[in-house]
């Protein structure tokens, strides 16, 4: 509802036509109408004011959500004057949203010392990045709505957009799941798991909770329970985040592509209950070491949101630096920008892995299928033998590869089931 | 709330040409019944005509309300300058007579706009001609009309917030109409005693021309002809008028176009009232030193502000005496100084002249040195702001 009363300045110029009248005519009737409305319009400008005597407004919503997310934002709205606040307006901007402002009443009365929680939903229209929520501000018209006051909050909180994730079939099918198909969930190793693997002497330090009581009776000594130690299949993402693989504007560029394939890659993994870690050198290293749960996946959602691409080491110097980090089961999915690498290197950072018994996979995002932007273009045959070369490569070397070019929509390939078997019968 | 709103527009309607016939017309009890009536009617069918309008295009029923706005405004307008300027009972009563019709039509087409304006602006064009009659009628009609109106509008403001809103209007309409009233009824009561108290007089009518009764030639025919000009000037002025503002009011409409901002008022979700802890008590405030012992205390604040500005702000849980050690220079006017300060703020006696002089002087004299050799800064200072600097406690 807009703030602007329809009926205040035609009120005002009827007033001011009244008076002119009555000047002229002599009526006093006319002045006594117009000065009469005159002091309605100061009662009702100090009205609105009063109305928001008290009153405070505190947010409260969610620090991220997912595109095309619906979400709720609570507004509490608390009057900590001694009357009662009637027909108060709570607005927030929501820069998520499409909407410029969200607008909330509460016809009251809310009396004073009270909150009420008033919330509003709002959807997530706009793309992955950082967003603003905020200014709120809480406002009060004068009863007859000639005025509106408002009072602003100047807190801003940042909201993350994270882009949409989708489930990676292919993943299960080709190497993600490898690590664990069939997998062991226990190691035949004393741990914190539940599988009960034995009984033990009691050592020092040992938990008295786990003392084994009837063992313990049996020998006459102090006895524990053992239990296996749990087996976490671990999945890491090295994101190539050099600034040669920069290629395309908006919605059709490469640092587009690799944020929403590895948004997904996550997202499938933590799905499928593994631990995931992310690994990439922008500007800064960015490290999620391994770990499992939501607020986890949201550190690795967060980096990627705010990626951009300004490192200046391939992706195959990445993995070089954290493979060690990386357990012997492990998958690791390289997500790159560009199908120009160095082929012997990409051999040796592949031996790497499968020395330490991790499971490569490769995505890569053909960056001379994107508009250039600070380059010339490549011609069309040479970029498509560096495509083919790449996947030759990669077939002989057994590492499941995906290559994504521009004409598809990322979502939509890394959605297929097919994702990766599809590039092997283009080569062959 | 939409009834207790159309229920206050007829009695605006009501009152404006009631009180402008009986001021100019002279009308029997039955003839006003009637004019109660025929509003009741054209209002009647203007709600029902309004459910129509709503189905006409948005932008054809803007067109077509401007349109006819700008011709009622151009024919208020031309009817009240008229009233004003040359004013006999003849033309008065003539012009309340084609207004009251007018008014017919103008509740009739009352919800062709999305706000009634066209009701309010002509019933205020016929409470303005029975002002012109001053009086006590005048009064009542001044106070009346902007109590009504003032209530429409509160009634209007408070359906409008409550269905941009998405809240049902049950229950709150008699709140509206409440918060209306407290605030417009003691303004219109005010108006109206002031204006009987006041301004009893109206408009200074001309005295009546006595007519010779004696021979008229054939060929000269009686002519009304000041209501003949009147009606000629009315039609001519407002279409001349309602052309012309007709493009005003389309080229201010088109200029605005760019400003709309898209406001969402999503659907209401309201928890419960829960009460909140009420606000915690003021932190004490500073003891008020009279006298000789506030002198002494202000002395040794100022060091203390002195000596924070100069990066060596005192620790939230240091004495006066741990301060003054940390300190260190200029040791006899800062140990002085510290000394008189712990007497004043805590001993029982009281202090004589000679002790203020002492701290105020050793005070200056410590202000004096750190400006000219400020001390170490404390770099792991715990600053606390909750704690004043004002109070250390006695060692």
């Amino acid at each position: 509802m807009e703030e602007a009363s329809p009926w205040r300045r035609f009120l005002n110029a009827v007033a001011a036509l009244a008076a002119l009248l009555g000047v002229a005519s002599g009526a006093g009737a006319l002045v006594g109408f117009a000065v009469g409305w005159a002091v309605l319009l100061a009662l009702a400008w100090v009205a609105a004011r009063r109305g928001l005597r008290g009153v405070e407004v505190e947010r409260r919503l969610p620090a991220s959500a997912f595109e095309n997310d619906l979400l709720t934002v609570d507004l509490a709205l608390e009057n900590h004057g001694e009357a009662a606040a009637r027909f108060v307006v709570a607005s927030d901007v929501f820069g998520a949203g499409l909407a410029d402002r969200q607008s909330v009443l509460e016809p009251g009365p809310l009396p004073g010392l009270h909150r009420r929680l008033l919330s509003y939903r709002a959807f997530v229209a706009r793309q992955w990045g950082v967003y603003t929520v905020g200014p709120l501000s809480v406002g009060a018209f004068d009863p007859l709505g000639l005025f509106f006051a408002r009072r602003e909050v100047p807190k801003l909180d940042a909201f993350e957009v994270y882009p949409l994730a989708v489930e990676i079939e292919a993943l299960a099918a080709r190497g993600g799941r490898a690590t664990v198909a069939p997998r062991d969930v226990t190691a035949a190793a004393a741990g914190q798991s539940l599988l009960f693997r034995g009984v033990r002497e009691f050592h020092a330090g040992d938990d008295v909770r786990r003392i084994h009581w009837p063992a313990t009776a049996r020998r006459g000594a102090p006895m524990v329970r053992e239990y296996e130690r749990d087996l976490q299949p671990l999945f890491a993402v090295f994101l190539d985040l050099d600034r040669a693989g920069r290629a395309g504007l908006g919605r059709k560029s490469t640092l587009e592509y690799l944020v929403r394939v590895a948004a997904s890659l996550l997202w499938t993994a933590h799905r499928r209950g593994d631990v995931i870690a992310l690994f990439a050198e922008s500007d800064r290293p960015v490290t999620i070491s391994p770990g499992q749960g939501e607020a986890h996946l949201a550190a690795a959602l967060h980096e990627l949101v705010v990626a951009r691409q300004l490192g200046r080491e391939s992706i195959l110097d990445v993995v070089e630096h954290h493979r060690r980090l990386l357990p012997p089961g492990a998958t690791a999915a390289l997500v790159a920008s560009t199908t120009e690498m160095d082929l012997e290197h990409l051999a040796r950072a592949v031996g790497a892995l499968r020395a330490g018994a991790v499971r490569p996979l490769a995505i890569v995002v053909d960056a001379h299928t994107f508009t250039p932007v600070d380059r010339p273009p490549t011609a069309v045959e040479k970029a498509r033998e560096t495509r083919r070369r790449l996947e030759e490569r990669m077939i002989t070397l057994e590492v499941p590869v995906a290559v994504l070019g521009a004409d598809e929509a990322p979502e939509d390939a890394i959605r297929r089931p097919d994702l990766f078997a599809i590039r092997e019968e283009t080569v062959a | 709330m939409r009834v207790l709103g159309t229920t206050v527009l007829y009695l605006l309607a009501l009152l404006a040409v009631g009180t402008a016939q009986i001021a100019w017309g002279g009308p029997t009890p039955l003839a006003l019944a009637g004019w109660a009536i025929a509003l009741a009617v054209a209002l009647g069918l203007g709600e029902r005509f309004g459910v129509y309008f709503e189905t006409v295009d948005e932008k054809r029923r803007d067109k077509l309300a401007v349109f006819l706005g700008t011709l009622q405004l151009s024919v208020l307008a031309l009817a009240l300058v008229l009233a004003a300027g040359s004013p006999t009972p003849g033309l008065l009563r003539f012009l309340v007579g084609v207004l009251s019709g007018y008014a017919l039509l103008v509740l009739v087409l009352a919800r062709l706009a999305t706000q009634p304006r066209g009701v309010v602006g002509h019933s205020l064009a016929l409470v303005a001609l029975a002002c012109l009659k001053g009086g006590a009628l005048a009064a009542v009609t001044a106070g009346a009309s902007l109590a009504l109106i003032g209530m429409y509008v509160g009634l209007d403001h408070h359906s409008r917030l409550l269905a941009a809103h998405r809240l049902d209007e049950g229950g709150h309409a008699a709140r509206a109409l409440w918060r209306s009233a407290v605030l417009v009824l003691p303004v219109a009561l005010l108006v109206g005693v002031a204006v009987h108290r006041l301004a009893p007089r109206g408009v200074v009518l001309p005295e009546p021309v006595v007519e010779e009764q004696g021979y008229v030639p054939l060929d000269k025919t009686p002519q009304r002809e000041l209501d003949l000009q009147a009606l000629r000037a009315l039609v001519v002025t407002g279409v001349i008028g309602a052309v012309a503002v007709y493009f005003i009011g389309r080229w201010l409409v088109r200029s605005k176009r760019g400003e709309t901002r898209m406001i969402e008022t999503p659907e209401p979700l309201r928890g419960a009232v829960e009460r909140i802890r009420p606000p915690s008590r003021p932190a004490a405030r500073l003891p008020e030193y009279p006298g000789r012992r506030g002198r002494v205390v202000r002395a040794y604040l100022n060091v203390l502000r002195g000596a924070e500005r100069a990066g060596f702000p005192r620790r939230p849980h240091e004495t006066a005496d741990e301060f003054a050690d940390a300190l260190g220079e200029p040791r006899q006017p800062l140990l002085a100084t510290t000394d008189t300060f712990v007497r004043a703020r805590y001993g029982p006696f009281e202090l004589s002249d000679e002790d203020v002089l002492e701290a105020e002087r050793g005070a200056d004299a410590v202000l004096g040195h750190i400006a000219r050799r400020p001390p170490r800064r404390r770099a792991d200072t715990v600053r606390d702001v909750d704690t004043d600097v004002a109070a250390p406690s006695r060692r």
